[in-house]
């Protein structure tokens, strides 16, 4: 078995030189210390947003984003498709866990101060990126179209309609008109599908190279630490297997949450 | 216990261990996967039931004229001969499926997939189709025309 994998990982490294990448890999470290604990939540946001892009393909093979179909197609895939109820329910629960893991994995990096140079950009990616996540919930929020995501959207839409002067306008382009209608659901279900999606994901692939070619942040006064005080313990496979196992309880939380406390 | 017992107790310990977790591992997948296999299969769709579909009005449709028209989700043809019959037929081709039309030249029922043609009974008469026309039947209730199934 290991010589067929070390024939095809021969195979790719002749061709794509793979055994720098597996160099650099090994290179790379994590600071063992007491705050540790807050390296585990970037890599938790990321499985979460993995989910939601798994989830939303799974929905989009029976929503449908208009005006007469969508309520229906919400029942349809409650009621009729099996196993629906769950892969909703788990979208929309996995929503609301990346905001909250995205906020700790944040604040962490506030209070160690890690986004000081050279990790600027790291942070700046960061931010879009949840802006980027809180406009998926907003713009998700509607695509029930149900009464509650309806006048949802038009309070929230409402709220971008009394800012000065630009206000009006950012309204009318988010509503796709002056009031919310079908072709409000329209632009929010592209946003929420297509645009979101895309502009998401190469701000994610931006910050993952800043994170794999910077090192992880280490906390002030690590450098001077010297002996048992500056432990560290290699990215690969030490740490990814980590994150992998905490994957793993992360998505069974989701099930047991979607199960028990349908959202 | 001797040193060779001790090793036979581990290896038997590290064996259970395996099974306990590779079987673990194993159900755990195999519970990911099965609901999202039952949620790719589309549910069966209540698929309305027609049993009979209105086509117009009789001095609406000319002599010597073919119509397909929508029944449920088939196309059935409605030809209208010289001398003033109608039949309704089935509009799939039994060859493969294709949508068959009304040729006035030839006073046919044509394929236009691979020539394939039939008579205005349906019969199949030449080209590939290996049998005839499904035969629908035209009720007319006044000036209006219904094609109906036959019962």
């Amino acid at each position: 078995m290991r010589r067929y994998w070390q024939k095809i990982f021969n195979w790719i490294d002749e061709r794509a030189e793979l055994k720098g990448l597996v160099e650099f890999m090994g290179k790379k470290y994590v600071p063992v210390h007491r705050g540790s604990v807050w390296y585990y939540f970037g890599g938790v946001s990321l499985f979460l947003f993995i989910i939601q892009v798994v989830t939303g393909i799974l929905l989009l093979l029976y929503y449908k984003g208009s005006e007469q179909l969508a309520f229906e197609s919400i029942q349809f895939i409650m009621s009729k498709v099996q196993f629906g109820w769950l892969i909703r329910s788990i979208h929309s629960w996995a929503a609301n866990l990346f905001i909250l893991s995205a906020f700790i994995h944040m604040f962490s990096v506030f209070f160690e101060r890690a986004y000081r140079k050279p990790r600027e950009l790291t942070w700046l990616t960061g931010m879009f990126m949840l802006f980027l996540g809180l406009g998926f919930g907003f713009s998700g929020y509607l695509l029930p179209w149900n009464e509650l995501a309806f006048f949802a959207t038009k309070v929230g839409t409402d709220i971008a309609g009394v800012l000065p002067l630009i206000g009006k306008p950012i309204m009318e382009f988010l509503r796709g008109g002056d009031d919310v209608t079908g072709a409000t659901l329209s632009r929010f279900f592209g946003f929420h599908v297509a645009v979101f999606p895309g502009i998401f994901t190469v701000l994610l692939g931006i910050h993952l190279v800043l994170v794999q070619r910077q090192g992880m942040s280490e906390p002030l006064g690590y450098e001077d630490a010297t002996g048992p005080d500056r432990k560290a313990m290699p990215f690969f496979p030490n740490f990814l297997l980590r994150d992998l196992l905490l994957w793993l309880l992360v998505l069974n939380l989701l099930a047991i949450l979607a199960v028990f406390f349908p959202w | 216990m001797s040193s060779t017992d001790i090793q036979q107790d581990d290896k038997s310990k590290r064996d259970f261990l395996k099974y306990v977790l590779g079987g673990g591992l194993v159900a755990w997948c195999a519970s990911v996967i099965y609901p999202l296999m039952a949620y790719l299969k589309p549910p069966k769709q209540a698929e309305v039931e027609v049993s009979s579909v209105k086509v117009g009005k009789l001095n609406e449709i000319e002599k010597d004229s073919g119509r397909i028209v929508r029944f449920g989700n088939k196309p059935v043809i409605l030809v209208r001969s010289t001398n003033g019959d109608m039949r309704a037929l089935s509009a799939t081709c039994t060859h493969l499926d294709c949508t068959v039309q009304y040729r006035k030249d030839m006073g046919l029922i044509w394929c236009a997939c691979h020539n394939g043609k039939y008579d205005l009974t349906g019969r199949n008469i030449d080209g590939p189709p290996p049998r005839p026309l499904d035969e629908f039947r035209v009720i007319v209730q006044g000036d209006e025309v219904f094609v109906s199934k036959r019962v």
